[in-house]
């Protein structure tokens, strides 16, 4: 594959997972956040793929393969059963506004997009726009995170983050050793494991999924 | 040796955690745990002996490394576990005959025990900070599961804020060690050994500065979350408080100490490459903010374990400004804080558990006649605030002091004015609460409590190694600070 054909794409797919990010941002629907996540990983395992073979480097193509099967299948599969199993709502319960929302999310993508670009990184491949777009893409996790009140959309929040920290490391960054992706891959689903434990137990114990009510404990 | 020493550390609790969770073991669980921990504490020893004796450990070929920094870390870690455990089995009988546990918590509560053990243990033993990233995130996710134990609406509340808080430190941290590995990439090349320690404190002069100054702030405000720097402590006191009490000497006497390890090491590598005032001007601001953040929630607070986690949170600020000052004598300050905070707060966890207990309240108002009740805990606890008042004779009266005089001998006079200020502030806030817990009459239908020798050991031990490493420190515990010193210093 050639260098620069790949390093196009890479671009392309960050920049498409970004748009990802933003419809997360703006959709209430629980349902479709959780259909937007897993084709933002889709999009993550492909441009690892494309940075693994371009630089010959069969680790990313490993991992690439691992995001795959943990982010693209096991992560959404998980929350999606949960979200049938509950009879929760569906609404991820924004504080904010859908359309204050996503300004915030695209200013704070030019306002990255700027400052980052002003100092160019080399990475691996040669992508620029890398390192400034999955930085935003961290960024708009934590905005979901912090803006949505539902526990599940706070995890999917938290998923988003991990995706730009591996868009960043798998292109830019050359990827990580295998072993500290496996252990990276085996925390991140067990972290998601006990978020699905704790929804439950939520849902037990307060009849809704609304952070809201965790407030009890202050000072 | 050391290769026994890591596997008796780390994978002997963790296959006993296996076995004590699929086996539902409950009764043989409780010493099993002890055991274990007491194995744990002789095999840090022999490596704390062995590394000072013959310098920095290598195993497995190149994943394991011990440097004095860690056996420091390691050997706390192990003298705390050891009284957790021991105070175990008296705390879980007590909750489980007043129905506060169920019985099938038992098993689960000490498989995640010696499980959190075994990840903390294998924090200052690996070499590749990636592989260090990944032990430290195992201990969130066990620990999150111990917080949560108790299946109230607040201990769920408190285990949400800390996993969701601590996922997102510890992502952001992640960032910042991929951007170490970036920053090593054109000296080191793509190589698994690209993330290990030694490599990358031999060619640190040469990471590339502007990638190591993003690499440091990730790395700082991620594992500062699990440090508990404000403003992104707010999960600390909620977890800490939440968690059975031994668990709460665990979190807050040494998990903490593991998060501060990682900053420490991060630190060293950004000051090599980019020089010292950066590293600098973000720890000790950090540090500053952090203890006047705790000053107000220190006076006012009534819940004891609640006053711990804040108190936490101001040591752990006194700890990394040290570390910003710089320099021999603040650096040595700072682990010699580090080592003191540590033994204090497990004594104080654990004696602020049996008062709960015997007081049936977290309330510091309700404990009455706190020294005729429980005679052994209640003086354990009014011992442990004044040492972290910085009462001498106690260790934190020293680092306290060498980090003030480290400041005005460093020329930044304005960091020692505001450090002395602030933790005089707070010291005043721990004492006004010991006088109201040590000096009221006990109500008069008030029974004397008596705790198994167990607690009782668990509780004076660390008081015993406090007092002995303040007035009479061995040459081996003064000669291995001074060479984790060594480390710290940078290399320009």
């Amino acid at each position: 594959m050639s260098y620069e054909f790949a390093s196009d794409a890479i671009d392309v797919l960050s920049i498409a997972m970004l748009i990802a990010a933003l419809g997360i941002v703006w959709t209430r629907s629980l349902g479709w956040a959780l259909v937007l996540f897993g084709t933002q990983s889709l999009m993550l395992a492909g441009a690892a793929l494309y940075a693994g073979l371009a630089t010959d480097s069969p680790h990313i193509v490993a991992a690439a393969g691992l995001t795959a099967m943990v982010k693209v299948i096991a992560a959404p599969a998980l929350l999606w059963l949960l979200l049938q199993r509950l009879p929760t709502s569906h609404d991820a319960q924004p504080s904010l506004g859908q359309r204050t929302g996503l300004v915030l999310a695209v200013l704070m993508a030019l306002v990255f997009a700027r400052t980052l670009d002003a100092q160019p990184f080399h990475t691996a491949i040669g992508a620029e726009h890398v390192l400034p777009t999955s930085v935003t893409v961290m960024l708009i996790g934590i905005q979901v995170m912090v803006t949505h009140r539902q526990a599940l959309s706070q995890v999917i929040g938290f998923l988003v983050l991990e995706n730009g920290m591996a868009l960043a490391a798998l292109t830019a960054a050359y990827g990580m050793p295998l072993i500290v992706e496996f252990g990276i891959f085996l925390d991140l689903l067990l972290a998601v494991f006990v978020a699905f434990v704790y929804t439950q137990r939520m849902h037990v114990i307060f009849g809704s999924l609304d952070t809201e009510r965790l407030r009890s404990l202050r000072g | 040796m050391i290769a026994a020493a890591v596997l008796c550390l780390v994978l002997l609790p963790l296959a006993a955690a296996l076995v004590i969770w699929t086996l539902r073991l409950r009764g043989p669980a409780g010493p099993l745990s002890i055991a274990l921990s007491g194995v744990m504490l002789a095999a840090a020893l022999a490596t704390f002996v062995r590394v000072q004796d013959r310098g920095p450990q290598t195993a497995f070929g190149d994943w394991i490394y011990i440097d004095s920094l860690g056996v420091i870390v390691l050997t706390l870690i192990t003298v705390v576990g050891l009284c957790a455990a021991l105070n175990s089995q008296s705390y879980i009988a007590h909750d489980l005959a007043h129905g506060d546990l169920r019985a099938e918590d038992e098993p689960r509560y000490y498989a995640l025990f010696l499980a959190f053990m075994a990840t903390m243990a294998a924090v200052p033993v690996v070499n590749n900070l990636g592989v260090m990233w990944v032990a430290i995130e195992a201990t969130t996710v066990v620990s999150v599961l111990l917080v949560s134990i108790y299946r109230t609406g607040h201990s769920l509340e408190a285990a949400w804020k800390y996993l969701v808080l601590g996922s997102v430190g510890i992502a952001l941290a992640l960032f910042g060690t991929m951007m170490t590995y970036y920053a090593a990439f054109p000296t080191i090349g793509e190589s698994a050994s690209a993330l290990n320690w030694t490599e990358l404190r031999a060619t640190s002069v040469q990471l590339d500065p502007e990638v190591m100054r993003l690499a440091f702030i990730f790395v700082l405000i991620g594992y500062g979350t699990k440090v508990g720097l404000a403003p992104m402590h707010t999960w600390l006191p909620d977890a800490h408080s939440q968690a059975p009490s031994p668990v709460s000497g665990l979190l807050s006497g040494v998990l903490l100490n593991c998060a501060v390890y990682a900053v420490l090491r991060f630190r060293v590598l950004t000051i090599d490459a980019t020089g010292a005032e950066y590293t600098e001007r973000l720890l000790i601001g950090f540090g500053l903010f952090s203890i006047a953040i705790a000053v107000p929630f220190l006076a006012v607070q009534h819940d004891i374990k609640r006053m711990l986690g804040y108190s936490s949170v101001e040591h752990m600020g006194i700890i990394v400004l040290a570390v910003g000052v710089g320099g021999h004598l603040a650096l040595y300050a700072a682990l010699l804080h580090l080592i003191a905070h540590s033994l204090t707060k497990s004594t104080l966890f654990l004696a602020a558990g049996s008062a709960v207990q015997a007081f049936n309240s977290r309330s510091m108002h309700r404990m009455r006649g706190l020294l005729r009740v429980i005679p052994i805990p209640g003086a354990a606890l009014v011992l442990g605030v004044l040492a972290l008042a910085g009462m001498p004779p106690f260790a934190m009266f020293t680092s306290e002091y060498g980090l003030i005089y480290g400041a005005f001998a460093n020329d930044r006079a304005w960091v020692g004015v505001a450090g002395v200020l602030l933790i005089a502030l707070a010291a005043g806030a721990m004492l006004y609460h010991v006088v109201t817990i040590a000096y009221r009459e006990p109500r008069s239908n008030a029974v004397v409590r008596k705790g198994s020798l167990a607690a009782a050991a668990s509780i004076v031990i660390p008081v015993i190694v406090l007092l002995w490493v303040s007035i009479a420190p061995p040459d081996r515990f003064e000669r291995t600070i001074d060479d984790a010193v060594a480390i710290l210093e940078a290399q320009r």
